[in-house]
């Protein structure tokens, strides 16, 4: 056992440093873009409308839109870099990407870890079953078992306002909808545009009840990456004054967007 | 650098990483158990005359270990969706069933180990062909295959660790939790990161004491 112990400690006086030494300065990240002349972003593949592979094998998407927004605004091109739940703080905080704009609810707590820009996006929570189920809405999740994916705020209330369900966490989105359509949930809850994105596809089931809760997303940047941050915060009102906004949400989403972005007066 | 570490998230959220270490605890000795079973029965089938057995083992054998782990669990979790089996135990199943065949192949390789005249000596001396298994072949081969075991005991804790794409509440799946509710990914796959190499560590030194000692011994006191 005492090799054991040594073996584990050396390990860790080797990772963590390096984990240390490997970061980018933040403050320079704005000018570390305009150099190269390219904005690196990180964006979900598989979450529809926001980031996903579209039939003609294309990454498309909401936040894939905005990001292109922002380098045309920055004058740069841009770099697409997948991102994962395990994988896009990590990706963000090491310097291998600039932002990460991954469908990404702000939360207080996860403020800990990055910044985020304002809310670009506002979404409402819903609930997704099959076509014949007998759960309308959330009074009728009693012993029922819903899907949702892990560690997000959706998952919090459900628990909040479904007491008596069965909550199944899974790991991602994907897997979630998955037990959904082979009968292993009896219901799934999820951001509703994004459940609209799973059953465009797929017919045979549909969103019931009222949409609850509010998620804001969020684009994410290292702490003190603040030039940045301004600079997208910028972006995004420019986008909502021009109209482009309410274009591109429009063609992801169908409709008008129904919360405005936040303004700042030009002073 | 701008981030600032907080390792307190791991203190905040140990009720969760009890459970989970549990949880994987749980997955890994039931995984174990049922791969010893799967892999006695069919690495001695393997190695045994019979061509019918051995057939099948075989078969087994290289289905099981040419399909990917991840496959076994959504196989039992998705595929078999009919059979309502609880998540927990089709991790248990689909660790089982990839493990016995290595364990298989490993209990193969170790009877096949034995010489030939062992057996032929044990039936010599009056004891039943399942006697000269049990007394003669089966302790001799173990000893020799126990740091295989144990390495592969090592390697299935791993393993459990898949259990989580199916929404078994396992070490890492308990990592994602902290992850998507704080954002601290460095801290909570490092933690469990720890947690496993600490638990590997106590598990292969014990399981190699154990197929050494407490399994072998006794009966080679015969």
């Amino acid at each position: 056992m005492k090799k054991g112990w040594k073996a584990l400690v050396a390990v860790l006086i080797v990772a963590v440093p390096g984990l240390a030494g490997g970061t980018a300065r933040a403050d320079g990240t704005l000018d570390a873009i305009k150099a190269r002349h390219k904005l690196i972003a990180g964006v979900k593949y598989d979450t529809p409308p926001f980031g996903f592979v579209d039939d003609k094998n294309q990454l498309v998407g909401f936040d894939v839109d905005l990001v292109r927004e922002i380098a045309k605004a920055l004058g740069v091109e841009v770099e697409f870099v997948k991102v994962t739940s395990p994988t896009r703080i990590p990706l963000l905080v090491s310097g291998n990407v600039d932002l990460s704009a991954a469908s990404m609810t702000h939360t207080r707590e996860r403020e800990g870890a990055i910044d985020f820009s304002i809310t670009y996006y506002t979404g409402a929570q819903a609930l997704l079953v099959a076509e014949n189920s007998p759960i309308k809405a959330l009074g009728d999740l009693a012993g029922k078992t819903v899907a949702v994916q892990q560690g997000t705020t959706l998952e919090k209330n459900l628990a909040k306002l479904a007491p008596n369900a069965t909550v199944q966490p899974f790991r991602d989105y994907t897997s979630a909808w998955l037990a959904l359509r082979q009968g292993r949930a009896d219901a799934l809850t999820g951001s509703y545009d994004i459940l609209r994105g799973f059953i465009r596809e797929t017919p045979g089931f549909h969103v019931v009840g009222d949409k609850f809760s509010l998620e804001p997303f969020g684009i994410g940047f290292r702490h003190g990456d603040w030039q940045l941050r301004d600079f997208v915060n910028g972006v995004l009102q420019d986008l909502w004054a021009s109209g482009r906004y309410r274009e591109l949400y429009r063609t992801w989403f169908q409709v008008d967007p129904d919360v405005p972005i936040e303004m700042w007066p030009k002073g | 650098m701008s981030y600032v570490f907080d390792w307190g998230v791991l203190w905040r959220y140990r009720e969760a990483l009890l459970s989970g270490l549990g949880l994987t605890l749980a997955l890994s000795l039931l995984g174990l158990a049922g791969a010893m079973a799967v892999g006695l029965v069919a690495g001695a089938a393997q190695a045994g005359e019979r061509r019918l057995p051995r057939l099948a083992a075989a078969g087994y054998v290289e289905l099981a270990r040419n399909v990917p782990l991840l496959v076994h669990m959504y196989f039992w979790y998705f595929g078999l969706t009919a059979l309502r089996l609880p998540a927990f135990w089709c991790g248990v199943l689909g660790l089982s069933l990839y493990s016995g065949a290595y364990v298989a192949e490993i209990v193969r390789a170790g009877i096949q180990s034995v010489p030939a005249g062992q057996r032929a000596a044990a039936l010599a001396c009056g004891l039943s062909p399942a006697q000269a298994v049990r007394f003669v072949i089966y302790p001799q081969a173990l000893r020799i295959v126990a740091p295989s075991l144990a390495g592969l005991f090592s390697q299935l804790v791993k393993d459990s660790s898949l259990a989580s794409v199916i929404s078994v509440g396992e070490l890492t799946f308990v990592a994602g939790e902290i992850e998507g509710d704080t954002f601290r990914a460095f801290e909570a796959y490092i933690g469990v990161t720890v947690l496993y190499l600490m638990i590997i560590t106590v598990i292969s030194h014990v399981a190699l004491r154990g197929f050494r000692g407490g399994i072998v011994d006794p009966a080679m006191r015969y």
